[in-house]
């Protein structure tokens, strides 16, 4: 494989991170965008590409709303994509190594629509506007059942086949939240889990509770790409891309094929490791997607251990007075808390945290001498990951 | 009384609900290689042939996984409801999703259990169900 530029992310934004923002989802895409350009110190008028999550989930906000909004002069790349949002980060990334762009934004704009919950249906300004897609129509024919998570059944295919318990599910969801206390972004900042409080949560779809299923926010990210070369002239730190990568594979519609099958995860992080050159002994933090606590063992059993090993992997790196994981002894895992307890941007919280760790401005959660991150992103059809470093080659 | 409800339907899954109106499983096949495909396509994913026919099938098949919504979350006297994720016979990961009939719903049901098709009631629409072979 052939890299023909080196390129790096040069800066990252936030929206407010909140279950009830008081804004609306325009509002928060506009504020990503805004801050992440702001950090990079690029001019606004260089900005010549764009692009975002903007397809088969809940409503996101188009390209054009942002071009618009921030009256963004000239865009010579514009792009859309499926989650999860490192796949808006990898497009941009081809995008400049491609040349077909110098800077390019990308964002995520998530938002707690009247369809995640009773309580968010109760309030008028959360009403979605008529978007989501299933273009297989897949869903529909699920329609008259009762449970209807394809993940669940992924989970209980998983305790069947190779005896996980709820504990290792429990590991997931007790280190994400034990990680959120120092982050004050996160929405469950302030609020402990223990692993007692996991195991006697009420099941929502049997065996998946609440707490294995990652918090519904208004929220909004952004990142801004270009070349090394012109990130040298910028005055934040920059960080590198040594790898990057989409993966799809057949027989993966999670509402229709539980088949419990990471090989598509498996692909992609042998893609990353051929790329950057690197094995897990050269990485330093991994933010791992986690959507569903399943989906963080499919991809712990692509990069860190064989298919099924994944129990065994949890029970060695869990440490339960502190409850937190450190992966082969040594790596954590989402610092910043993940989907299930920063909030629910689609993984983008997981590449901007590897920035910001890897920029050496984590602060209190700060993983001291993190040089290299491995992010791993999203869940079937689609995967994304990335190996970012904090040093150009 | 209210009409039945209607699923929402495209041009390849209305052989489907029609099916259900007779109360057979109906299910996309090749005409060129006879794999079943289901969810329907409109082309064949093994030879790509657009050549697509509708048929009955047995529906029997075994538990491949399943989902439980906790009679808890239902409201008063309600009963657990359990989602089947059906591998049927005629084909490896031919997967049909329909829930457990009433009379099955409980948690005895296991990971690779036998199982027939029965017909069940979606506000007032004939929907495919699965309960424990009896044979």
């Amino acid at each position: 494989m052939t890299r023909p530029r080196d390129i790096a992310v040069v800066g990252i934004g936030y929206s407010k991170l909140a279950r009830d923002s008081g804004q609306s989802v325009g509002h928060l895409a506009l504020t990503a965008a805004r801050e992440a350009i702001r950090d990079s110190g690029v001019d606004p008028k260089a900005i010549d590409g764009i692009n975002a999550v903007y397809s088969t989930d809940l409503a996101g906000v188009w390209p054009g709303y942002v071009i618009d909004g921030l009256r963004l002069p000239e865009m010579a790349w514009v792009g859309t994509c499926t989650p999860p949002s490192s796949n808006a980060i990898i497009d941009a990334i081809n995008a400049v190594a491609s040349g077909a762009c110098n800077y390019a934004l990308s964002y995520h704009a998530k938002y707690r629509w009247d369809v995640t919950s009773r309580d968010a249906r109760s309030d008028p300004l959360r009403r979605s506007p008529a978007m989501t897609l299933d273009p297989t129509f897949s869903k529909t024919l699920t329609e008259p059942c009762a449970a209807t998570n394809g993940l669940a059944t992924v989970i209980r295919r998983h305790m069947h086949d190779y005896g996980a318990r709820r504990e290792h599910f429990g590991m997931i969801a007790v280190n994400n939240r034990t990680n959120a206390q120092l982050n004050p972004r996160a929405v469950f900042h302030g609020q402990r889990l223990t692993m007692d409080d996991y195991m006697s949560a009420p099941p929502i779809f049997e065996p998946f509770t609440m707490l294995d299923m990652d918090v519904p926010i208004d929220g909004a990210m952004a990142t801004v790409i270009t070349t090394a070369e012109r990130a040298a002239d910028l005055p934040n730190p920059a960080v590198f891309a040594e790898a990057w990568g989409h993966m799809a594979m057949p027989d993966s519609d999670m509402s229709f094929q539980p088949f419990d099958t990471p090989a598509a995860q498996r692909r992609l992080v042998e893609r990353l490791w051929a790329q950057s050159g690197c094995t897990p002994a050269d990485i330093d933090l991994t933010n791992i997607y986690d959507g569903y606590t399943i989906l963080t063992l499919m991809w712990l059993e692509a990069a860190f251990c064989g298919r099924g090993e994944s129990p065994g992997l949890l029970d060695d790196a869990w440490d339960s007075e502190a409850g937190v994981l450190r992966l082969l002894g040594r790596i954590p895992m989402s610092p910043h808390g993940g989907n299930l307890s920063e909030g629910r941007v689609q993984g983008m919280g997981h590449v901007l945290e590897a920035v910001t760790q890897l920029r050496t401005k984590a602060g209190s959660r700060q993983v001291v001498g993190a040089k290299r991150a491995l992010v791993l992103n999203g869940t079937n059809p689609v995967l994304g990951g990335l190996i970012l470093s904090g040093e150009q080659r | 009384m209210a009409d039945p409800w209607k699923p929402t339907a495209n041009h390849d899954t209305k052989h489907y609900w029609a099916g259900c109106e007779r109360r057979e499983l109906v299910l996309a096949r090749c005409e060129e290689c006879r794999q079943w495909i289901h969810p329907p396509r409109g082309v064949c994913p093994r030879c790509w042939s657009d050549r697509i026919a509708h048929e009955a099938i047995s529906g029997r098949g075994r538990v491949y996984s399943f989902v439980v919504l906790p009679a808890a979350r239902q409201g008063p006297d309600a009963q657990d409801k359990v989602t089947v994720w059906a591998e049927l016979e005629e084909q490896e990961r031919l997967i049909v999703v329909a829930d457990l009939a009433p009379s099955e719903r409980g948690f005895e049901i296991m990971i690779g259990d036998r199982l027939e098709l029965t017909w069940g009631e979606h506000r007032g629409a004939a929907v495919p169900n699965f309960r424990k072979e009896t044979r």
